[in-house]
């Protein structure tokens, strides 16, 4: 039995691995810079990738070719297809523009399509910016606030919850009632709560930061609970007094005996949380809270479709959204296999968490 | 034997036999729950308990289940603080030192655990368990630590190629045995046993009890043996304390055949006679 | 009864407090304030802007003003909207209204939709009904409440059926009676189809493991040999013993669903506290936020103590303790 779970947490670690350094390497995988507008070209269907040309003839090289608006420039565009002109895919191709990383020589990009023409394979939102592209440079900003804020959620429920649990009397009580007051709003009013104690326009750099301690302080109060019960059921394990009673310090009992009772907890913790935090940045951003333009945010390219037109009729705009369901089913995956995982003979059956119990979303 | 353990050689049989250890009006109360810090009134556990066990001697306390025997177990130990009351150890007062003076004291009285299963950490090897005490008070390298707690399983008949194993990988009696070689590491002078020959097949038990009997001579040991079965420590014990409700009841040698559960019965003569028979095969 | 009460009281009330100050306390020190606008406004002079601080208490010091702002609360104000300029309470109250008729719509059609299913589920653990819905289920869980409420309105719009925004249509406020509760329950089917599909997968998982946990007693297949019908055993017998973990389960998901709606209340327009909260924090508007702010977590309080009841009724082995 424990070997499925064992090969469901490589799968998902792996895939989620994989996926992180996809977005981390958007420099190379995205054809265009996120902010690079496209004015001519808002809200441009996806373009189709053909191999076939219109004689019938297979192209080895697949090719793209233009959209022409056919609409009048005051209404919606109406894109029709033009193949007068072909732009066949070129690989590993060497970007052109200005890079200040010119010092390093011309910056490559893993595809694209010699100028003046241009392939938009997710199409563009209303300023014409690649979706590709944004949605490449997004994820950085949204799965890796999603880790960050994680670590510090953790880090910081972990600590409290030890030293709650571990040392008890005044600090178990101070703990667990400002816990408990985290714990009464519901998550959205406390994350926005917390998020007004910010500045309203955030760039990219340090305030990506702030935006992330302020996610992760959202979310300490559950983990130091779970963290807290763990270590009050094992520092009272008798071969915790025996270490006490051959001079162990404090310091040496933490490390030695509680620190790997809770291991498991925290791990299965961060797969559930860091979907939380994900999915935390994404709301502010969609709401506008979050990073500011033109910073890139798989929150802030939905924003666009609360207007009814695009909604009906934009459905690309879309992509970030569904890009987020196979990186939550992946990390609920994780979660869940972890879990049994750590439901190992030799844990107490109090130290068995399951999932249902550390549904920690709400 | 390894050279590290040294038969204590000055204590001649001809001297008075000192007194290890001492309880003097111990006191021990526990409170139940607590309300914003205040603690609730308490139950009481020890009342006023007063101890005695001589060097190199084995001091059985017995009692019925509730009477406070592992709680004095604890106390003695140096694990809980008596509520008041003082214990004298090699005539130095315990009570009232700190956490970190009572170290050297703590090492020198061991505590054996009840449930073995539960006093080892599974995580852990047999060899890091027993050489646990030994890295906590910082003796010698890692490689010498392993080197005596390989010594330490021989001598409580543990092989040594169980050392890599978790105690979870071990029978109920090997794990008595890893919790007793642990408790030897840092040559204590006084062992207290609670409960150590409970759960036990008569075949494991004698083995066991044999053993404990053994290293009371080759390390010069003090037992305090706690049990709630009279009948155990028969023939174990040079001294009886029985516990009732958290207090010393009576005091004094064994004189009990195995037919009978307490000290006030008078015995036959013949029982009496087939009993000493008994006892002194299983000393030797 | 009464003891165990007035100590979950007690906690909540402490609770509420700790809240108020803690919101209170982030929302002033946050940089930036209402008149902040105004004061680089070259229109308007700094004494005006300095004068309107002063009437509005700006100057004083953060105990000073807490205190005045519970001395608000107490006349019934809840503090004074800048923004509106009028006390809060007025402008809260028929918003809050709109949230609450959604959320517990919301609450009861889920937990209505998750009982059935998590219970056949677990009747029919392992096999093809169970792994279907554990899919559906599963990819439900993973899409996140944006993309449902989007997903939900792009359907709506595409299908043109039910009205995609707001509460009431305009013309509403001449019709009167049950024309405008036919137009309220119309507007409210899309956001509560598409909080009900946010919280229904976590319901059912907890339904259904809750089911199985006592699927598996003795008891149960005791009931099974005497020939009670399967139907039965499974709501009268074994349901109500998988109560306990529900019913804590109900607490939390009142708070889920007060943070579900806030998005939902935003994307469909529905003219609930979601979209005043963010309109407030936009603006620099505090008291309407800390207004807010508490006012969900009160909610998520009762609920909370309402599943303490709940349990403590139900189960006499908290009675004991």
């Amino acid at each position: 039995m424990n070997h499925m779970y064992k090969k469901k947490i490589w799968f998902a670690a792996l895939s989620l691995a994989s996926v992180h350094v996809l977005v981390l390497g958007a420099g190379f995988f995205a054809p265009y810079d996120p902010a690079e507008q496209h004015r001519d070209a808002p809200f441009e269907r996806p373009m189709r990738l053909h191999i076939f040309d219109s004689h019938g003839r297979f192209h080895l090289r697949p090719y793209v070719c233009t959209w022409v608006n056919e609409g009048n420039s005051l209404g919606p565009p109406r894109y029709a297809e033009d193949c007068s002109h072909t732009w066949p895919l070129r690989f590993l191709v060497r970007e052109e523009t200005h890079a200040p990383r010119a010092a390093l020589g011309p910056a490559r990009h893993l595809l694209g399509v010699d100028a003046p023409g241009r392939v938009f394979l997710l199409g563009t939102d209303d300023y014409g910016r690649d979706q590709l592209s944004r949605l490449l440079y997004g994820g950085q900003v949204s799965l890796f606030a999603g880790l960050l804020a994680t670590g510090l959620s953790l880090g910081l429920g972990a600590i409290l919850g030890c030293i709650a649990g571990y040392f008890g009397s005044w600090p178990d009580d101070v703990i667990m009632r400002v816990a408990e007051i985290f714990m009464a709003l519901p998550w959205i009013y406390l994350l926005f709560a917390l998020r007004a104690f910010l500045p309203l326009n955030l760039g990219a750099g340090q305030p990506f930061f702030l935006l992330i301690s302020v996610i992760g302080l959202a979310g300490w109060a559950r983990p130091s609970r779970l963290v807290r019960g763990v270590v009050l059921s094992a520092k009272q394990r008798d071969f915790v007094h025996a270490a006490r009673g051959f001079g162990a310090s404090n310091v040496y009992i933490l490390r030695r005996h509680i620190l790997p009772e809770i291991m498991g907890v925290v791990l299965t913790q961060a797969a559930l949380l860091i979907s939380q935090c994900i999915l935390a940045e994404i709301t502010l951003s969609f709401l506008g809270l979050g990073l500011g333009e033109p910073a890139p945010s798989w929150g802030n390219m939905l924003a666009g479709l609360q207007k009814y037109y695009v909604l009906e009729n934009c459905w690309w705009m879309l992509v970030s959204g569904l890009a987020l369901v196979p990186v939550f089913l992946l990390y609920h995956l994780l979660a869940d296999a972890l879990c049994a995982h750590f439901k190992a003979p030799g844990l107490s059956r109090k130290g068995r968490m399951t999932i249902e119990k550390l549904q920690v979303a709400i | 034997m390894s050279a590290a353990l040294t038969m204590r050689t000055d204590l001649s049989p001809t001297d008075e036999p000192q007194v290890l250890l001492r309880a003097l009006a111990l006191c021990k109360g526990y409170a139940r729950g607590r309300t914003f810090g205040r603690n609730r009134p308490s139950i009481e556990v020890l009342r006023a308990v007063d101890l005695k066990i001589r060097a190199g001697s084995t001091l059985a306390l017995i009692g019925p289940s509730g009477s406070g025997k592992s709680t004095l177990g604890r106390c003695l130990a140096c694990l809980e603080r008596p509520d008041s009351g003082e214990i004298l150890f090699a005539g130095k007062g315990l009570v009232s030192l700190t956490p970190r003076e009572l170290i050297p004291f703590r090492r020198q009285i061991q505590l054996i655990f009840q449930e073995p299963a539960a006093a080892l950490n599974p995580r852990f090897t047999a060899v890091e368990v027993v050489s646990e005490p030994l890295l906590i008070s910082g003796r010698g390298t890692k490689k010498e630590r392993k080197e005596r707690a390989i010594d330490l399983m021989a001598l409580v008949g543990l092989p040594a190629h169980l050392g890599d194993r978790s105690p979870f990988e071990l029978s109920g009696g090997q794990r008595r045995r890893l919790v007793v070689a642990r408790a030897l590491a840092l040559e204590p002078k006084l062992l207290i046993l609670d409960e150590a020959l409970a759960g036990l097949d008569l075949s494991t038990r004698a083995q066991i009890s044999n053993l404990l009997l053994e290293l009371q001579k080759v390390c010069s040991l003090t037992y305090l043996f706690i049990s709630h079965d009279a009948d155990m420590v028969a023939h174990f014990a040079d001294e009886v304390a029985v516990l009732h409700e958290g207090e010393i009841v009576t005091l004094g040698p064994p004189r009990l055949p195995v037919c009978s559960r307490s000290p006030h019965t008078d015995q036959s003569p013949a029982v009496t006679a087939a009993f000493s028979r008994l006892s002194g095969l299983s000393r030797q | 009864m009464i003891h165990f009460l007035a100590q979950r009281l007690a906690r909540a009330l402490f609770v509420l407090f700790g809240v108020s100050v803690l919101t209170f306390v982030l929302i002033d020190l946050a940089p930036g304030e209402y008149f902040q606008a105004m004061r680089l406004s070259p229109q308007i002079s700094r004494e005006t802007v300095a004068a309107l601080r002063i009437e509005y208490g700006l100057e004083r010091p953060l105990p000073a003003r807490y205190l005045r702002w519970l001395g608000s609360v107490s006349r019934g104000e809840l503090g004074f909207s800048f923004a509106y300029n009028s006390p809060v309470w007025p402008l809260l109250r028929t918003r809050t209204g709109n949230t609450l008729i959604l959320t517990f719509s919301a609450l009861a059609c889920s937990w209505l939709v998750a009982i059935p299913i998590g219970v056949m589920v677990a009747s029919r653990a392992g096999r093809w009904q169970d792994r279907i819905f554990g899919i559906g289920t599963a990819f439900l869980q993973a899409t996140p409440d944006v993309l449902i409420g989007l997903g939900v309105l792009a359907l709506a719009l595409r299908v043109r059926w039910l009205p995609t925004g707001g509460m009431y249509a305009p013309a509403t406020s001449e019709i009167e009676g049950s024309g405008k509760m036919k137009d309220l329950v119309l507007h409210m089917v899309l956001p509560v189809l598409a909080l009900t599909a946010g919280m229904l997968p976590v319901l059912v998982r907890h339904v259904r493991s809750a089911m199985l946990e006592v699927l598996d007693t003795p008891f149960i297949t005791a009931a099974r040999g005497h020939g009670i019908p399967p139907c039965r055993i499974l709501f009268g017998y074994a349901l109500p013993a998988a109560a306990n973990p529900l019913i804590s389960m109900f607490g939390l998901s009142v708070g889920a669903l007060l943070s579900g709606s806030l998005l939902i209340e935003v994307i469909m327009s529905w003219p609930g506290v979601g979209p005043m909260l963010l309109e407030a924090i936009l603006q620099r508007d505090p008291y309407v936020v800390v207004a807010v702010v508490l006012f969900s977590t009160l909610f998520l309080v009762a609920g909370s103590l309402l599943a303490d009841v709940c349990l403590y009724i139900a189960d006499p082995r908290i009675r004991v303790e």
